[in-house]
């Protein structure tokens, strides 16, 4: 009798089928959470090859480790955890965190204005420079709201905070921004 | 201008961002704060362009194949050689991912890591008592060479006595020994003082064989005396 396919997105199932050896389910979180895990870690580091090999290193430890994942947590939060290590580990051992950003390409189609194209990457490059003037807890918070569109609530679970917490944290940098957007009259 | 203070534009973000999770719209929340509009509509301008950086970061593709590729790598692989491949998934250089694999051989499989230990122990047990023989062997040797040497040393010294031609004329060689030493040489039994000579020893050995040949005539005459021949009867009547 075939079995019956059902809450394909459920990630929750998925990483209980990836925990009892079901590489395809493994391959269906990835496609999942690959792109907001990589863009949280590429905020974070600001490098696309050290954001490269770090995402690497995040998935490849979830897949080891994913027989210690507990069916009650959630996979997001479980990966986002994993990435959050993985930054801190990066930075602890480079001891040094840059400001500079390196160039964003932004993906054009091909109708698009080559001005405004570049006009778009400019201020991609100015709000990375923004975020990077926050605190490190206040960028991670920001980068996993932003950039990875996770919820308080999920956030909260991925840095062991409180929603509360979170959302202070959230304000405090939005507050800071705009002073900083406001000084390169921007807003 | 709207300025407003750090802690009333927090307030302000904190409750029109509990607004918008609630899912009211942007118009709705600026209306909702009148007399901060400017702060609203900044606190959106701001999250629209945070947003806004999501599509200007993208991910590489071949990253994500390159991940899903190892991965089934591995899960193609056997639970227990699993520790053997995740070195390989991860890059790591040969001496890493033996460094890594420790716990393969002395903790998930402690049987497997007692036998290398074992094995390398024979194995450098036997290479050392290897070692320690062939000194023995060479001391051995070094000592048959030498011995071999001395023999023949000893072969040579005696192929030259034979081919000495000093003996070949031993008559000579005392009859000139004789003459050297003004004919006075003490030799053997011969008491000291006696002239010795070849001469001399010729009559002595004329004198021995006279001397024996009277003791055989002696000897045939015990052989023809008959008074021994009734010995048995002498006896008897004594």
């Amino acid at each position: 009798m075939m079995e019956k396919i059902e809450n394909l997105d459920d990630p929750g199932l998925l990483m209980g089928r990836a925990k009892r050896g079901d590489a395809a389910a493994f391959g269906e979180l990835y496609d999942m959470y690959f792109t907001p895990v990589f863009r949280y870690i590429f905020a974070r580091v600001r490098e696309r090859e050290t954001a490269s090999d770090l995402a690497q290193t995040v998935f490849l430890k979830v897949f080891q480790a994913r027989e210690r994942y507990m069916e009650y947590g959630k996979p997001l939060a479980y990966f986002f955890t994993v990435a959050r290590n993985a930054v801190i580990d990066h930075w602890k051992k480079k001891k040094e965190v840059s400001l500079e950003t390196e160039e964003i390409s932004v993906a054009v189609a091909t109708d698009d204005d080559p001005h405004e194209a570049a006009e778009r990457s400019h201020t991609a490059q100015v709000i990375m420079r923004g975020i990077g003037l926050l605190t490190q807890d206040q960028q991670e918070i920001i980068t996993m709201k932003f950039m990875s569109d996770l919820s308080n609530k999920e956030i909260a679970a991925a840095t062991g905070r409180t929603e509360e917490a979170v959302r202070q944290l959230q304000c405090r940098a939005l507050a800071a921004l705009r002073r900083h957007f406001k000084d390169l009259h921007i807003l | 201008m709207n300025i407003e203070s750090s802690d009333t534009f927090d307030t302000i973000v904190e409750q029109a961002l509990a607004l918008h999770e609630k899912g009211k719209s942007i118009p709705d929340i600026i209306a909702a704060f009148p007399e901060h509009e400017n702060a609203v509509r900044d606190l959106f301008h701001i999250t629209a362009e945070l947003e806004s950086l999501r599509d200007t970061v993208t991910p590489p593709e071949d990253v994500l194949r390159s991940i899903v590729a190892r991965t089934d790598a591995v899960v193609t692989h056997l639970p227990s050689d699993r520790y053997l491949f995740t070195g390989g998934v991860q890059g790591r250089s040969s001496l890493q991912q033996f460094i890594s694999n420790y716990h393969y051989f002395f903790m998930k499989k402690g049987i497997v890591g007692l036998v290398a230990v074992l094995l390398l122990v024979i194995l450098g047990g036997a290479y050392y008592w290897q070692g320690q023989r062939g000194v023995a062997v060479t001391d051995a040797e070094r000592q048959l060479a030498a011995e071999e040497a001395e023999l023949d040393r000893d072969i040579a010294d005696m192929e030259s006595f034979d081919q000495d031609s000093f003996l070949d004329d031993l008559d000579g060689a005392l009859a000139m020994i004789s003459e050297n030493d003004g004919g006075a040489v003490p030799l053997g039994d011969t008491a000291v003082g006696e002239s010795i000579s070849v001469d001399a020893l010729d009559a002595d050995l004329a004198s021995a064989l006279d001397s024996f040949s009277g003791d055989m005539s002696d000897l045939e005459g015990f052989t023809d005396d008959t008074s021994l021949d009734n010995l048995d009867s002498g006896l008897s009547s004594v």
